[in-house]
């Protein structure tokens, strides 16, 4: 699927010159990310929120926030029980003693969200597509208890250490690790009561953390991500359970690796697009790209207006394939 | 590729369980090794549940990394502690202070003068878990020297053999 560029205007040109964007990108955003220049102005000059998850397989919620008050840190409520937002902090955050208990990880609330959606029970069988470094299959872990089992897949060798290094910390004991392509997992005889996609993307959404990415940032990421991402989700709704759950998610805020990959599975899959309770409505159409109007049940997240990562969801219920 | 135990190499582990008090916690579970290339064998705990996705060829970490066989010798690590710490009611132990508590998580070996609390039973060349304040395990360490003996004034009397920032130092390569 490649890439849609858009018109150039005045405005572009004076926001990708102020913001230090190429202008094709600029040109995009305006059409996708609603108040623009509030958004580009929020992620050049404000860092990133840090968020932690607490990790109940090891501490309960409550002794882990008493003892962070305790050596100062300020923490703030978020959406979720599990995570907060760390407001002031007189120590890293990564390197102190309740960090390598593995009572907490520092993760995005919006990859939390993703997790949240998938409605783990705690006997569930769950695949997670693409795993490293491991935050989002410690937080299934977390909420099965320990129970039921996660398969992780995860393909590029270098970052099966960090992931290793992820779940021991974290106590996680329900998980096997395999060094496999997600979609390769077709040629295994297993179906899953949920499975969890959060697909390699071009991860504009973590510009804010990283602004390296506003250079290396392609119109041929974008191609190469959505046509992989397409190939994942396929393989994905061939191993999810009659009546289970797909949540796809990415920290991309382009339409062809968000809203085009699901709309090209609506009319191939007899699946239900569900609502999500958290972000705002996703994109119904994009340059002259119209989608399927069950779309608007997929959400996004932005920066400026959700305090989180740039991020897309969407949660898929798979009723029978028929290709 | 991972494997089943053999004969041999089970014994080795379930004394190594016995000794230190969580041979129940092998209940619903089961051992498997994986043999790397540098010749170590990492022994996983894993739970039975999960047995028939662990014997692929593309498996490369499952359940609970406990700790190495070499040359027939049990190499605990210290995920294999932390169960040791919440289960066993059977290990020697000290409660280190906070300044003791940042020493051991660089790595560092433990004061006299840091340690609060020193189990009975401890003679030189013991094997001890090192807890803080809150009883939360920080590391594992050799003596030094016996409990009567041990928090003395200015000397380190105990080498730390692992700790939890192990985590962080081996995160580039922990198994």
């Amino acid at each position: 699927m490649s890439c849609i560029l858009l018109p150039k205007s005045e405005k572009s040109y004076q926001l990708a010159t102020k913001y230090n964007f190429k202008e094709w990108m600029i040109a995009r955003y305006l059409a996708i990310v609603p108040d623009t220049e509030k958004f580009l102005d929020y992620i050049n000059n404000r860092a990133s929120n840090q968020y932690i998850r607490i990790n109940s397989l090891k501490i309960d919620i409550d002794t882990l926030k008493q003892k962070l008050l305790d050596k100062d840190f300020k923490l703030e409520k978020t959406l979720l029980s599990e995570v907060f937002l760390i407001k002031e902090s007189k120590f890293p955050i990564g390197a102190t003693m309740e960090y390598l208990s593995g009572y907490y990880y520092i993760q995005d609330l919006s990859s939390c969200l993703a997790v949240e959606c998938l409605d783990i029970e705690e006997h569930d069988v769950v695949l997670d597509m693409a795993a490293s470094p491991g935050g989002k299959t410690s937080f299934m872990a977390q909420k099965m208890n320990n129970r039921g089992m996660i398969l992780a897949l995860e393909s590029e060798r270098k970052r099966l250490r960090k992931m290793m290094f992820n779940l021991s910390r974290c106590g996680v004991m329900n998980t096997v690790l395999w060094n496999l392509k997600g979609e390769k997992i077709i040629n295994y005889d297993f179906k899953f009561d949920k499975v969890l996609l959060d697909a390699p993307c071009s991860c504009d959404g973590i510009m804010q953390k990283d602004p390296t990415r506003k250079l290396t940032y392609t119109t041929e990421t974008i191609r190469y991500c959505s046509i992989r991402q397409s190939h994942l989700i396929e393989s994905a709704l061939k191993v999810v359970k009659p009546n289970g759950l797909l949540v796809y998610a990415t920290c991309s805020l382009a339409p062809e690796e968000n809203e085009f990959v699901i709309n090209s599975i609506i009319d191939k899959y007899d699946i239900t697009v569900e609502s999500i309770n958290y972000g705002v409505d996703s994109l119904l159409n994009f340059g002259d790209k119209i989608m399927n109007k069950s779309i608007k049940f997929t959400k996004r997240l932005y920066p400026h207006i959700h305090n989180t990562a740039g991020f897309f969801i969407a949660k898929i219920r798979l009723n029978n394939i028929n290709k | 590729m991972f494997r089943i135990l053999t004969r041999q190499e089970k014994t080795i582990i379930l004394r190594e369980f016995n000794k230190w008090g969580i041979f129940n916690y092998l209940q619903d579970k089961v051992l498997a090794v994986k043999e790397c290339e540098n010749s170590i064998k990492y022994l996983f705990l894993i739970p039975s549940v999960l047995e028939n996705l662990i014997f692929y060829p593309c498996t490369c970490y499952g359940g609970l990394p406990i700790g190495n066989l070499h040359k027939k010798k049990f190499l605990p690590s210290i995920t294999f502690f932390n169960v040791v710490a919440k289960y066993s009611n059977n290990f020697l132990y000290v409660i280190v202070n906070s300044d003791g508590e940042k020493l051991i998580l660089y790595g560092r070996d433990v004061f006299g003068n840091s340690i609060e609390y020193a189990s009975p039973g401890i003679e030189e060349n013991s094997i001890i878990l090192i807890l803080s304040e809150s009883k939360e395990l920080l590391g594992v360490g050799r003596s030094r020297f016996s409990t009567t003996k041990i928090k003395e004034n200015g000397k380190v009397t105990i080498n730390t053999l692992l700790d939890l920032g192990t985590y962080l130092r081996l995160e580039k390569n922990p198994i």
